[in-house]
């Protein structure tokens, strides 16, 4: 259960994948939302969430907590059993001020986790990053750490023929970041970054912003800056599909990330599965995620960090060595092992 | 995991930059409008908004009131279901109570309109086909 059933985002993604992975299992299963992506709605498997719907006390309700909604009272009201699973919610310095509809929502979001604090028995933090946020909001139930579900299989997929032909053969550097474009990811961090690269190292030198966004404030912001520096090396993607995030992560040469807060960054993940290096600011959950690996960044000077993407690049002992350290800390995130642990926390809950 | 010297890279680093003589050329990013712009939910920009969308469902539903040939009414019927499919998760969210109290929000009303068009343009070709079949229908007949 979830406010926003999306396609494609970190959520929606392991809210399928563990959709799927209980009914391999046997359990019988269903997804309910508030708003469902319409491909999603068609495959039979959702409904929406409503008053009217009834469960009993043997049933039980992974609740997926990202944002304000009131189901995060509500879903208490159904006389389940209820497994908190918390991706965490964007502080509302990133959503604007107050009056706008977003930093509405995430306020409201974190007054919710407050409240239900002394309700909630059983719950899944995707990182440690999160588990302490819940801890300073109060949860005093056992918090079990369990990073995302991911099924790697997906990954194994071809990749658009289309960009890799169009971007294999082009020698020069290409640094990556998907994610979707919103303020806490401080995609201009990333441009001015790329930027300090192209005219220190590599005029030549490309970035890829693989992510979906909308007309507003932010990504306006963005395309200026962009045209005010060499936006032809610049290149805003929006939403593609599957395919082509693949064939970009195929082509590209790092990756940067220089997010102010994510509650897991999935990104991460998809980026050492590619055995692209990874750079990124130290904040939030990054350095959860990356466990040791990858390079963090201290701080966000845009030199700084385009010297150290170019001796990633350059310096070929190095990068072999965070490419390895990215495959170590990759077993982690092996499906079997996190459905395991997921199965596990399952059953611990039926029985008790 | 192979241990990699981070501070020690970092000061590396930090000399090849004095040493030639490396400085900042990016000017800093300024946000001249706000990420995101307060939105006043007066019940005269719901009632547009919703009235919007209304014609939206009614200039879709009108050809199909308006011919009697056979073929033409179902493969209208077929353009009509799909956009009223696109159209209505939208619909219903800015119907419901909670918008109108403005207590808890889902979607803010440009958003659902961003929705909307997003929606659009994914399923772009596929409106296209059904227009040129429901065009061709139409010189068939004429």
């Amino acid at each position: 259960m979830l406010t926003s059933l999306a396609y494609g985002d970190a959520i929606g993604n392991e809210t399928m994948a563990i959709y799927r992975m209980l009914k391999e299992e046997g359990y019988d299963t269903f997804i309910y939302a508030e708003a469902i992506d319409e491909r999603i709605r068609v495959l039979g498997i959702t409904g929406v969430i409503d008053e009217n719907l009834s469960f009993s006390s043997d049933d039980i309700i992974f609740y997926h907590l990202s944002t304000g909604c009131k189901w995060n009272l509500g879903v208490f009201e159904f006389g389940a059993k209820v497994i908190v699973i918390y991706h965490n919610i964007t502080p509302p310095v990133f959503m604007g001020g107050p009056g706008c509809d977003p930093w509405y929502m995430v306020e409201t979001g974190i007054r919710d986790l407050k409240q239900i604090a002394p309700k909630v028995k059983y719950c899944i933090a995707v990182s440690g990053f999160n588990r302490d946020d819940l801890l300073a909001n109060g949860f005093g139930c056992d918090i079990k750490v369990i990073p995302l579900l991911i099924p790697f299989e997906d990954y194994k997929t071809k990749a658009s023929e289309k960009i890799l032909e169009k971007y294999s053969q082009i020698k020069s550097t290409k640094i990556l970041f998907t994610g979707r474009v919103a303020s806490n990811k401080k995609i201009e961090d990333v441009i001015a970054t790329f930027n300090e690269y192209r005219l220190k190292f590599d005029n030549d030198a490309l970035l890829f912003l693989v992510g979906k966004h909308f007309n507003d404030g932010y990504y306006l912001g963005l395309k200026k800056y962009a045209e005010s520096l060499n936006s032809e090396s610049i290149i805003f993607t929006g939403h593609i599909d599957f395919d082509e995030i693949l064939a970009y992560y195929s082509v590209s040469d790092c990756f940067l990330c220089m997010s102010e807060h994510e509650g897991f960054c999935v990104p991460l993940v998809e980026a050492m599965y590619f055995d692209l290096p990874v750079i990124a600011y130290d904040s939030s959950a990054i350095k959860d995620t990356l466990g040791g690996a990858g390079f963090l960044l201290d701080n966000k000077n845009p030199l700084e960090a385009a010297c150290v993407v170019n001796r990633v690049i350059r310096d070929l002992p190095l990068r072999e060595r965070i490419i390895n350290n990215q495959r170590e800390r990759l077993k982690a995130f092996r499906y079997d092992v996190i459905k395991g642990q997921i199965l596990d926390y399952l059953r611990k809950v039926i029985e008790e | 995991m192979e241990e990699i010297n981070r501070d020690a890279i970092l000061e590396d680093i930090r000399r090849e930059i004095r040493e030639k003589g490396f400085s900042e050329e990016t000017p800093v990013f300024s946000l001249k409008k706000p990420v995101y712009e307060p939105m006043s939910y007066s019940s005269f920009v719901m009632d547009e908004c919703l009235s919007w969308l209304d014609d939206a469902i009614n200039n879709i539903r009108r050809p199909l009131r308006e011919t009697r040939n056979p073929l033409k009414r179902s493969l209208k019927k077929v353009y009509v279901r799909f956009m009223v499919k696109i159209l209505s998760p939208v619909y219903r969210h800015l119907r419901s109570e909670d918008i109108r109290k403005q207590e808890c929000v889902y979607f803010s009303v440009s958003e659902a309109i961003n929705m909307i068009s997003i929606y659009m343009r994914e399923k772009d070709k596929e409106i296209m086909l059904l227009k040129k079949q429901i065009e061709e229908l139409q010189k068939e007949k004429n």
